[in-house]
């Protein structure tokens, strides 16, 4: 699991929390206290589930598991470049667009990414989501999510 | 909808059966394994004791085989004890370890699960809220577990219960974290959270003890100087002794797989306990991957799928049906367990007057109550007071599987060509009697539930049933025990004089008298207090009316002149012509309401036969020096004694008939014109060939 550095961590909360407000519509999660566990363990969610033996039987899953994960890979790529068979897809055009769309909120104006810019993206970023232990549905709906917070101007 | 109540907890409950079931077989495959060590590092001198005592018994009794066979049972009752505490040595060892496995299995599982957190408060009000409705006095502490955990599970009992939870349950509707929360509660509710993880303490336990047996075998090789290890380990035995412990440790995984599913319904069904189902239906009605996981994931899955839990919530009763595997399982490993104790008993016991056929029995018949006759009774009971059709078609396979298990018994090891223990006729005599008291068992549960719905179990009731069905279990397996090493001595007619010698003219005559008078009290009193059509009450009595007055006015008004006068021949006789009007009455009973005439023939035969033992005794009553010795000693004493061995014999195929007659007063009429006639034509038969069943 890639960690931003110090200064990715603010963008990882600002698209984070964007993208949560997307998927979470009735609030139940406590975003704050979401990302304080995330930040304080991120390579938890990369390792293997624990199912015990003695477990209920009810995996308790959510696209939202996946959400940071996914937001702090993404700024990592961006912010800094991160090589890998999945990012290796992303142009560097399409990094520096994503890059622009997370500062948007500053009050730039960025220049959207085309519909094929926004597919490769997508899909970049399910197979992100689906290497961290998302299934395909839950992948595709954090990666839609994503994507729309970007086409809707950022993480702002 | 709300589910049902079912008030089952602890070892009453299925999953309670069934880990009692497991925890006892493993505990007795350590047992053999130590067995296996005492004769290979102590056999030597044991060998040596035993061909002393046997010199020596020669020398003292050489014209008594009797007299030498007793001298043998003493002299070598110290190096038999000596193995027998060297094989409980192996059974400590699995409980130690299993012990050990309950105490590090948890940590290790909260180590891995970590680093865990407190939950805010209003999570632990929840917990203390669902605590409270379940009925658990302490409220487990919740803790939120590291970002792997994706299931909830519980942890510990008492003040000292644990609940982790998945952090991802936050993000559940509130309704449906409820739940999860609820189903943890069930665990504890249920009392099961120990005995899961002594389990699977056990489970890990097994196989490093049976593994020491052939290290020492393998170490005896290389210490001694004309062997190898390679050599000893190269005999038949241990290929034969890997394999059974394969069958084993197979079937145990089986069991495992049945109580880890089991305990997940048991604990579904306490956690909706006067709630609706359909938050479950939410809850478990999403995606499940059942569908796509293979034939082998379903066999290895520790939980059931979502479907068959909602199945479950909707139907309690399906949980509590005995299913074929269930059935498989309990008669195999109650014949390992009656052989395992059988074994041990003949080693403690050896050079005293016990004999060990009863530990044995008593000990797989006290298992099939819990395993097999609980389960019977608690679905009869739900079933307000109807056997499922199914059910007597599983009392076949409970009765072969328990054959099976004579045969794949991990103490067969190297003695599989003598056969089972008192020989091969067992393999026939055993599941006929298991069979026999299965259906007894069945009958008891119709007559036990009738009046009361499930929801209305309390202790006298399990009481009541675990001790009938004991005894019906325990009676039946002693009896085959008992009828198949009578068979091995030397009779003339060594089938008449085995069913004799283990009937009425038994030396544990007593013994099973008293047994049969307490399942006929228990069940009279189960058949009065219930509300019943009247002709239910007629029938039965009527039959015994029929039968102990034409058996005792025929024994006393028709004196052939071909009869033996003597007092032996009398009393025999009379102890015969008793048994005549219990075997008698319980035909008649069977023949008039099929598998339903089980449960009155339970109370009405020994009352039959009482009833004309007494007559009898009351017509000679001058006659006897103690008469009141002489009734309780050897009329009724012998004559329910006999009637046991009927009662089984007659119950294994009648428990496969269907019920009819019921209500039919033309039935109820006729039965005490039937009993009379064939009470009559039976003592007839006994007067004129009765001699030939005559001891002397």
């Amino acid at each position: 699991m890639p960690v931003p550095g110090p200064g990715g961590w603010a963008a990882v909360e600002s698209l984070g929390r964007a993208v949560f407000a997307v998927l979470d519509t009735d609030s139940r999660a406590d975003y704050a206290e979401w990302f304080e566990e995330f930040r304080e363990d991120p390579q938890g969610v990369v390792k293997p589930a624990l199912t015990p033996a003695v477990g209920s039987g009810v995996t308790v899953t959510s696209a939202l598991l996946y959400v940071l994960p996914v937001a702090a890979w993404l700024v990592k790529v961006v912010a800094e470049g991160l090589a890998g068979q999945a990012v290796d897809t992303l142009s560097q055009t399409v990094r520096a667009k994503i890059g622009r769309l997370l500062e948007d909120r500053r009050g730039g104006a960025a220049p959207a990414l085309d519909p094929d810019e926004e597919q490769v993206a997508l899909a970049a970023l399910a197979a992100w989501a689906r290497s961290v232990g998302a299934d395909a549905e839950q992948a595709g709906t954090v990666a839609r999510a994503v994507i729309a917070v970007l086409r809707a101007g950022g993480a702002g | 909808m709300t589910a049902g109540d079912d008030r089952q907890r602890g070892v009453l409950s299925p999953t309670g059966a069934r880990y009692v079931l497991l925890i006892v077989t493993l505990t007795l495959a350590g047992a053999f394994a130590g067995q296996v060590i005492h004769n290979l590092v102590l056999g030597p001198s044991w060998a040596a004791a035993v061909l002393k005592c046997a010199g020596r018994g020669a020398a003292l009794f050489p014209d008594s085989a009797f007299d030498r066979a007793l001298y043998v049972s003493r002299c070598t009752g110290p190096v038999q004890r000596r193995e027998a505490e060297v094989s409980l040595v192996g059974s400590a060892a699995v409980l130690l370890f299993g012990l050990a496995g309950l105490w590090v299995l948890p940590r290790r599982l909260l180590r891995r699960a970590g680093p865990l957190k407190a939950v805010p408060a209003r999570w632990q009000e929840l917990a203390d809220r669902v605590a409270a409705e379940m009925g658990v006095r302490r409220p487990p502490r919740l803790v939120w577990g590291a970002a792997p955990v994706r299931e909830a599970f519980v942890l510990g009992r008492g003040g000292r219960s644990r609940v982790v939870l998945p952090r991802g349950i936050r993000l559940l509707p509130e309704a449906e974290a409820e739940a999860i929360v609820r189903h943890e509660v069930g665990h504890l509710a249920a009392g099961d959270t120990v005995l899961v993880w002594l389990t699977r303490g056990l489970w890990w336990a097994l196989p490093p003890v049976l593994l020491a047996a052939p290290l020492v075998a393998a170490v005896q090789g290389w210490r001694l100087p004309e062997t190898s290890p390679l050599r000893m380990l190269s005999h038949p035995f241990w290929a034969e002794y890997g394999a059974r412990a394969l069958i084993l440790l197979v079937v145990a995984a089986l069991v495992t797989q049945l109580i880890m599913r089991s305990r997940e319904h048991e604990a579904d069904l306490a956690a909706v306990r006067g709630q609706s189902v359909a938050l479950w239906e939410s809850l478990l009605g999403g995606a499940q991957p059942a569908g796509r996981r293979s034939w082998l994931d379903r066999a290895r899955a520790n939980h059931p799928t979502h479907d068959r839990r909602l199945a479950v919530l909707r139907a309690p009763l399906t949980l509590l049906r005995p299913s074929l595997l269930d059935t498989l399982v309990v008669g195999l490993l109650a014949a390992v367990l009656l052989d395992s104790m059988d074994g041990l008993g003949n080693l403690a016991l050896s050079g005293t007057s016990w004999s060990s056929a009863p530990v044995g029995a008593l000990s797989a018949g006290l298992f099939l109550a819990v395993g097999w006759g609980v389960a019977v009774w608690r679905d009869t009971q739900a079933r307000g007071g109807a056997n499922s059709g199914a059910l007597r078609w599983l009392h076949p396979a409970l009765g072969m599987s328990a054959g099976a298990g004579l045969l794949v018994r991990l103490q067969s090891t190297g003695t599989t060509a003598s056969g089972p223990m008192r020989g091969w006729p067992l393999l026939i005599v055993l599941p006929l009697a298991v069979m026999g008291a299965a259906s007894l068992g069945a009958a008891f549960a119709r007559l036990w539930s009738s009046r009361l719905g499930a929801e209305c179990i309390d202790f006298r009731d399990q009481l009541a049933v675990v001790t009938v069905n004991a005894l019906l279990f325990g009676g039946a397996l002693w009896l085959a025990m008992d009828f198949c090493t009578m068979l091995k001595v030397a009779f003339a007619e060594p089938v008449l004089y085995a069913v004799l010698l283990t009937g009425p003219y038994s030396a544990s005559s007593g013994t099973r008298a008293v047994g049969l008078a307490a399942v006929a009290v228990t069940a009279l009193w189960a058949a009065l207090r219930r509300a019943r059509p009247l002709d239910s009450h007629w029938l039965p009595a009527l039959g015994m009316a029929g039968a102990v007055v034409a058996s005792a006015v025929t024994r006393l008004g028709y004196r052939p002149s071909a009869m033996p006068r003597d007092w032996t021949a009398t009393w025999q006789l009379d102890v015969l012509t008793a048994l005549c009007a219990g075997a008698v009455c319980a035909v008649t009973l069977v023949a008039c309401r099929g598998s339903d005439g089980l449960g009155p023939a339970l109370y009405a035969a020994p009352a039959a036969s009482v009833l004309t033992a007494t007559v009898l005794w009351a017509a000679r009553f001058g006659s006897w020096r103690h008469p009141f010795d002489v009734w309780a000693t050897v009329l009724v004493e012998g004559s329910l004694s006999g009637l046991v061995v009927v009662v089984v014999a007659l119950a294994a195929p009648a428990g496969l008939l269907p019920a009819w007659g019921a209500g039919r007063r033309t039935v109820t009429g006729g039965a005490a014109a039937v009993a009379a006639l064939a009470a009559i034509a039976a003592v007839v038969a006994l007067e004129h060939f009765g001699d030939a069943v005559l001891l002397r």
